[in-house]
């Protein structure tokens, strides 16, 4: 007793200045952070921080600095501050377009080196000016809080697929598989989810417009839920389809030789708006067989497109992969290109609404 | 600890040689030793031939029972003691030559006859004034349903209320004499045939080995018959309720109680049974239960809340939801303490209002004092002296470390905040889990009559748990703890207590 008592006390002493105090008020808290690039291949480095005033307003509080490499930038706009920069409360990182296409891995390794860092946050690309794209209050709230939530409930409610920090790493990593981010631009003072770039490896090779998220969300994720649709009926109507829930399953067997893989979509939902006026079962009917068409030929031209960029953000060489003995990645990307991807739609209408 | 060892030894080695002072003594020196005294009477009773000399302190003795029952019956027919022992009515009269004997009743209210100026034979007759206050209503654990007697500062009234609840002859009760000077009564109860021999010697053991002058309380015996007397938690419980004392009586543990003291012990004991309050038995167990949880979770709020506020904003600003970011920044915006001096000052403002509050004469003074607490709280957010994200949870943790049934305990509550709140300012979130450790390693290393403190979580004993965290249904309850090691240990048959009669069978 007496020891463990005197050996804490000794501690106590020793160490009480060890640990490297953040006071909450004493550092500035950056929740979002762009990268881009500037002239003569330097780093434009943007960061915002929410300044919390008096009257319990936040106020969009933006830096931006040029170095060669991320950590120089914050060194260097930590000499024009007050109180320095923490890292630990990032929200949203954004990447301009050239850097995506350059390679994004050496401007995200500071981030999963620091372990402060969320592996929840959210990674974007844009094609904006992202200096621009950071300035402007859009909320009442700082940028990377309301980017960052903007995000979020599109992945919940909306027709983006999972993404974060977490699973952009993942894919990177993992063999036959590629990542996908969130696409975001700026139009006249708002924010908008364009729709999601592709990549190959960590570069940036093709988007996939607005209009076809819904068919990528339904074929990215496993199981989905809350998101919509509108299917272009002929002579100019359109019925609103929002889906209650879905399912992604994938078959193959032996795809080396045979180079046949299925993927089978349920979807099943109701409809929300129809402006045709009444939907009787033959409508019904007419409605589910159109969206079927349609995101039946959405997703097989998709996953053309794919093929023709080499980029498989879907995962199916992983998902072969984890079925398969001695699989071979070389083998596997010269297969890929070359697969015969079908895409099986299955639509349920549970509801048409309640008008007689 | 060898600072402590090394001031007691240096007292013990000071005091002089001890001698009996009764040793010396004749029963002529003791009587005038005592006629010193004001309220010590004495005078010469002649009816007839005899004269009879009476002794005693009108301070210590009911008068009424001398005019009524001794003098009366006291006639000239009378020659001897004999004769007296025989003729008056009380049963308590004892003849006797021994000088101790005779100091002791006298001091304890006995009315003392001698035949002769110089006999050295006297009678004492037993003649006691009783006066106590009232039993009335528990103040300390107060309960909204039960039972309202609590016990009073008589021994004797104290006995009573127990032997009433516990009718049985198997209720044993041993007497000691403690204090040198206060020559204090301790009543030890227990059942024979159901309190463990160990437990229960070990109680007499160590009431008869203490050594001090006086007894003014039965938290002193507390202190003194406790394992570990270094330790800030308490192990034993002490209880106003005489329906709480029978119960565990019940249930095979030791009751102590002292003469002057309204509080009795219960020995031995678990740590989560200074969380459980009696009137859980009186609620339905599932309601019981919730409130037990409810007790528990706001004892862990109560210690843990400050540190936890102080660690994160001090170093893991990286846990702070980020939709709490910023009302926690806005009310620390302007304050100019680190967080540490922040949580002392607000955590030393409501210690000290509830300090003043105790020593207030009424318990309105403490309500006032809380009241006042909130006041002063908001007034120093208004300076800028804290935020007020802080003083709501310094107020609610103040606010949970009440809800402890055991009053002692939520002193300990109190006062081990404190460690925490310096840890979580040296090391954070680690400093809190290291002094956690350490206060575990304490509770781990705790005993109460040598049984472990930690009980039915350490030794892990899953049948105790039926009436721990949760209180399972009284029919569950058919067997006493394992840690009291009962010598009987079915209370009642759980069968038959489990069966539902119905009224025409």
């Amino acid at each position: 007793m007496t020891r463990s008592i005197c050996i804490l006390f000794f501690l106590i002493v020793v160490l009480s200045s060890c640990v490297n105090k953040e006071i909450l008020d004493d550092v500035r808290i950056a929740t979002a952070v762009g990268f881009e690039l500037a002239e003569n291949e330097e780093l434009k480095v943007t960061a915002v921080v929410p300044n919390y005033m008096p009257d319990k307003t936040i106020t969009n509080e933006v830096a931006t600095e040029t170095a060669r490499i991320n950590k120089e930038a914050r060194e260097k706009l930590d000499r024009t501050k007050s109180r320095p920069y923490v890292s630990g409360k990032i929200e949203v990182l954004v990447y301009s377009k050239e850097i995506s296409e350059k390679g994004l891995m050496p401007y995200i390794d500071s981030y999963f080196r620091d372990p402060t860092v969320g592996s929840k946050i959210f990674l974007t690309v844009t094609d904006s000016d992202i200096q621009g794209l950071l300035q402007y209050q859009y909320g009442t709230r700082d940028n990377g809080m309301y980017i960052s939530d903007m995000i979020e409930h599109n992945i919940n409610v909306g027709s983006l697929p999972t993404t974060n920090f977490h699973d952009f790493l993942n894919s990177y990593y993992a063999e036959g598989k590629d990542p996908f981010l969130p696409l975001i631009r700026q139009i006249d003072n708002e924010i908008k989810i364009i729709g999601n770039a592709l990549f190959k490896d960590d570069k940036l090779v093709g988007e996939i417009p607005e209009d076809k998220l819904f068919t990528f969300k339904s074929l990215m994720d496993r199981k989905t839920s809350q998101d919509s649709i509108t299917i272009e009926m002929d002579k100019e109507k359109y019925a609103f389809l929002h889906k209650i829930k879905s399912n992604r399953t994938f078959k193959f067997d032996n795809v080396e030789k045979t180079k046949e893989f299925t993927i089978n979509i349920n979807i099943e939902g109701l409809i929300h708006e129809y402006s045709g006026g009444k939907i009787d079962k033959k409508m019904a009917e007419e409605i589910t067989k159109k969206t079927k068409e349609q995101i039946t030929s959405q997703a097989e031209e998709m996953i053309k497109t794919f093929q023709e960029l080499e980029t498989d953000p879907l995962g199916l060489g992983e998902h072969v992969r984890s079925h398969t003995k001695n699989w071979d990645s070389k083998k596997w990307y010269e297969t890929y290109p070359n697969l015969n991807v079908t895409v099986n739609t299955k639509v349920k209408l549970t509801e048409t609404g309640i008008i007689e | 600890m060898n600072f402590l060892k090394w001031l007691s030894s240096k007292g013990n080695k000071l005091t002089k040689q001890e001698k009996d002072p009764e040793l010396d003594q004749t029963i002529d020196s003791l009587l005038d030793q005592m006629k010193a005294s004001k309220d010590f009477i004495h005078f010469v009773h002649n009816k007839g031939s005899n004269n009879m000399y009476c002794f005693y302190f009108k301070s210590l003795v009911d008068s009424e029972i001398i005019h009524r029952d001794i003098l009366p019956y006291v006639s000239d027919e009378i020659t001897s003691l004999e004769e007296i022992k025989a003729n008056v009515p009380i049963e308590k009269i004892e003849i006797t030559t021994d000088i101790k004997k005779i100091q002791n009743q006298l001091l304890t209210g006995s009315f003392l006859i001698k035949m002769s100026e110089r006999s050295e034979e006297v009678v004492l007759i037993t003649a006691e004034l009783k006066q106590s206050r009232e039993v009335s209503i528990p103040e300390v654990e107060f309960s909204v349903v039960g039972p309202k007697e609590s016990f009073v500062e008589s021994i004797d009234t104290n006995i009573n209320l127990i032997r009433k609840r516990l009718p049985i002859p198997e209720l044993r009760l041993d007497e000691f004499q403690v204090g040198k000077l206060s020559k204090t009564k301790v009543a030890i109860f227990s059942i024979e045939g159901i309190t463990n021999k160990e437990n229960l010697n070990t109680v007499i053991q160590r009431i008869q080995d203490l050594e001090i002058d006086t007894i003014n309380d039965s938290s002193y015996i507390a202190q003194l018959i406790s394992d570990n007397r270094n330790s800030p938690f308490p192990q034993i419980i002490d209880t106003e309720r005489p329906d709480r004392l029978a119960s565990v009586l019940a249930e095979g543990k030791v009751g102590i109680i002292v003469d002057g003291a309204p509080h009795a012990l219960i020995a031995p004991t678990t740590l989560v049974e200074f969380f459980s309050a009696f009137e859980d038995y009186f609620l339905n167990w599932i309601t019981a239960s919730f409130f037990r949880l409810i007790r528990l979770f706001s004892v862990m709020f109560s210690i843990m809340v400050t540190p936890l506020y102080v660690a994160v904003l001090t170093y893991h600003y990286e846990l702070i939801p980020k939709d709490l970011l910023g009302i926690l920044v806005t009310s620390r915006r302007e304050i100019p303490l680190p967080p540490i001096l922040e949580a002392i000052f607000l955590e030393l403002a409501i210690e000290l209002l509830r300090e003043a509050g105790a020593r207030l004469p009424t318990k309105v003074g403490q309500t006032i004092g809380i009241v006042g607490g909130i006041v002063i709280g908001t007034a120093s957010v208004e300076a800028g002296l804290t935020s007020n994200v802080l003083l709501i949870m310094v107020a609610l943790a103040a606010l949970a470390s009440f809800t402890t049934p055991v009053y002692k305990m939520s002193n300990t509550i109190r006062l081990i905040r404190f460690p925490f709140l310096f840890m979580a300012h040296l090391w954070g979130l680690l400093g809190v889990a290291i002094c956690f450790c350490f206060i575990l390693g304490h509770l781990l290393r705790l005993t109460s009559l040598g049984r472990p403190f930690l009980e039915p979580l350490y030794p892990p004993r899953i049948q105790d748990l039926k009436d721990a965290f949760i209180r399972l249904p009284l029919s569950f309850q058919s067997k006493r703890p394992v840690e009291l090691q009962t010598e009987d240990t079915m209370r009642f048959n759980s069968k038959k207590a489990k069966e539902k009669k119905e009224i025409d069978e």
